[in-house]
């Protein structure tokens, strides 16, 4: 048994854990710019990062579990324990890295990840994995890996469960290599009801010419959850990135990206949507960056939120960065509270101010589910948001 | 009497808008209000459904015999007071299916009646669509938002029909309406015209009210029912303008 306190763990500490030489190497001259993670860490001001990082952990020892099949993959505190039958899975060295990632947790997670789960995508499929947490103070650090071959539609629908894992920290994350004219879905969503587990995430996806990437996120409920996203976008490719957060009690739930455009022609939207209720926060700190050689780049980016109580707090950044003269950029930002307006325009036909605002707000949060096309999936979230509509007095 | 207003004096912020306006309106009549720009009509009619920027400071309002002024304004449609809106608001992502069955089944179950399921809602919802000349996706799409002017309108008629109210106020219903448009819309007014329902009609303009032949035409200006008449006063105000009453009085 191995406990650790990160945030009085020095690279040394981490290195520990990690045998693989050529990582360390990469890692240690990306983290002595970044430093280790603490609040001091820019992109985690508003997170509760030093709380998070200063408990007492288990590290969690992954094993290799017998896989069996099932429709879903499905993987138990980082341990891959079923999938299905037609899918390569295999177990890698965790060293496929991004050297420029901005986020220093993405490195401190690759360190202490000893394989990472390896998925190869060699024909257009739609694939389910769910996460299961269940060990209490326990440090759960997996990374996945994923290879989408040229010409192929990949949809990951990501699902999270975790309700045993009381005050335990996850660290994950996936790299995602999107092949030229490839299209990569990536819908998630993370529901929690009851505070149980925190979870640091960290992603980066490389888009190839001509490729698509979408993702279209979730976030539900309770927790202090952090996904970090990079996206590096490669010549007339182009991302999608929706974002859907409904937060309640003393949730901190977080969206940090940074979607690079780094040759010419790129495409990128970001729409962000917040609903935050009670004591929440939330976090959307959203860069588009366009490089000097990104060219003709169209970037469009927007975030609406509604506070339904003075104590919730919305920390809204979303942020263009400039390096090419030729581009057609927008970005916004709203934080308000409902229209008045409308809801006196359903109170004038019968329906009670209560149900009225109940109505208005799922309306605006049912927009962006409605953006989802696979009628399974949608169904499956619309339903996690209709429990919310039924339990809570919002 | 369906409603009786006394001596209504009613203010928007700071500023007073209604100034001692009396009008009685008729079970089983229809009821036609003109005015210049600015009067008061929209204000009025606000004033009725128990708009929150409008604060009543004297006089009364009666529906049905009952105070009304103090009523919460859904407690108000509940009892059949139905007002068009001259501006309808969007509501993304409610659709507009969803929003009338709600308010047809908050109704519903205020007259302690049974609501009616997704499929019995759908036909009729479909059967009145089809007779305003709308078509069914309107149904499906998220109210009222990005309809035209006249998809508007149409959709207030609809919600009219489906609720059936006892006291109709429309708002300048038939501002902005193609010919068909006015047409489906007054079509839709004559359907349900009953002994039992009043109409309160607001408009600059003859053309509705040759359709839906009006009982009472009532002036408003500045804040108070200047004159009524019957339907040749009209004909007065569109050749000499709302100058000639002023220089009446
Ligand atoms: N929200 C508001 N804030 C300030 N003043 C208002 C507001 N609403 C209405 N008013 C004022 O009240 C007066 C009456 O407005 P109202 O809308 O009732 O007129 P109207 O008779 O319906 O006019 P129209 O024929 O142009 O529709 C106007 O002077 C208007 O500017
Ligand atoms: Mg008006």
């Amino acid at each position: 048994m191995s406990e650790l306190i990160l945030s009085k763990t020095d690279l040394e500490g981490l290195f520990a854990f990690c045998e693989n030489d050529a990582l360390k190497a990469k890692a240690a001259l990306r983290l002595s710019k970044l430093k280790l993670p603490g609040k001091k860490t820019e992109h985690y001001r508003y997170f509760s990062i030093d709380r998070i990082l200063s408990k007492s952990y288990t590290l969690f020892k992954p094993y290799i579990a017998e896989i069996k099949e099932s429709e879903d993959v499905v993987i138990e505190n980082g341990v891959l324990l079923s999938k299905p039958k037609n899918l390569e899975i295999s177990l890698c060295d965790s060293d496929f890295v991004d050297d420029e990632h901005f986020d220093n947790v993405y490195y401190v997670n690759h360190l202490l990840s000893k394989k990472a789960i390896k998925l190869d995508i060699k024909e257009s499929m739609s694939l389910k994995i769910r996460h299961i947490f269940n060990k209490e103070n326990s440090l759960i650090p997996y990374r996945i890996f994923i290879n989408v071959d040229s010409g192929v539609e990949f949809e990951l629908y990501e699902v999270f469960e975790g309700e045993e894992a009381k005050e335990s920290l996850v660290f994950y994350g996936l790299d995602v290599n999107v092949g030229e004219r490839d299209r990569f879905d990536w819908i998630r969503v993370q529901d929690i009801e009851t505070p149980s587990y925190s979870m640091i995430a960290s992603h980066r996806v490389f888009v190839k010419d001509g490729g698509k990437f979408d993702i279209k996120s979730f976030d539900i409920g309770e927790g202090h959850i952090a996904h970090n996203l990079k996206a590096d976008l490669m010549r007339g490719s182009n991302a999608n990135a929706k974002h859907l957060i409904y937060t309640d009690k003393n949730a901190i739930r977080a969206n940090i990206t940074q979607l690079v455009h780094k040759e010419v022609e790129v495409e990128v939207s970001q729409d962000a949507r917040h609903v935050l209720k009670d004591n929440s926060t939330a976090i959307f700190d959203a860069i588009v960056k366009i490089e000097k050689d990104a060219k003709k780049a169209i970037a469009h980016q927007n975030n609406r939120s509604i506070l339904l109580n003075d104590k919730a707090y919305m920390v809204s950044k979303p942020q263009l960065e400039i390096y090419t003269d030729e581009l057609e950029a927008s970005h916004g930002s709203t934080t308000g509270t409902i229209e008045e307006e409308e809801i006196f325009y359903m109170r004038s036909r019968g329906i009670d101010r209560k149900k009225a605002r109940k109505m208005i707000i799922f309306g605006f949060m049912k927009e962006l589910i409605d953006s989802v096309e696979d009628e399974r999936i949608k169904e499956d979230i619309l339903e996690r948001f209709e429990r919310i509509y039924e339990r809570d007095d919002i | 009497m369906m409603m009786e207003i006394k001596n209504l004096r009613s203010k928007i912020g700071d500023k007073e808008i209604l100034k001692g306006l009396n009008l009685n309106l008729e079970k089983g009549k229809v009821h036609a209000i003109m005015g210049p720009n600015g009067a008061g009509k929209s204000t009025l009619s606000k004033t009725i459904v128990g708009h929150y920027e409008v604060e009543v400071t004297e006089g009364d309002i009666l529906y049905k015999g009952e105070s009304i002024v103090d009523m919460e304004p859904e407690d108000r449609a509940l009892r059949g007071i139905f007002m068009s809106f001259q501006n309808p608001v969007e509501v993304p992502g409610v659709t507009n299916a969803y929003f009338l069955r709600t308010a047809v089944n908050a109704k519903r179950e205020f007259e302690g009646k049974e609501p009616l399921n997704p499929a019995e809602f759908l036909k009729k919802a479909r059967e009145y669509a089809n007779f305003l000349g709308m078509k069914p996706e309107m149904l499906n799409r998220s109210l009222n938002v990005g309809f035209s002017g006249g998809e508007k309108k149409r959709n207030e008629i609809l919600q009219m029909l489906m609720l059936e109210p006892d006291l109709i106020i429309l708002d300048e219903i038939d501002s902005g309406l193609d010919i068909d448009a006015l047409k489906a819309v007054s079509e839709g007014i004559n359907k349900i015209k009953s002994e039992d329902r009043t109409f309160l009609i607001i408009t600059h303009y003859s053309r509705i009210l040759d359709y839906v032949n009006p009982d009472y035409i009532h002036v408003l200006q500045d804040g108070k029912i200047v004159k009524t008449g019957d339907y040749s006063l009209v004909k007065v105000l569109e050749q000499e303008g709302y100058k000639a009453i002023e220089e009446e009085r």
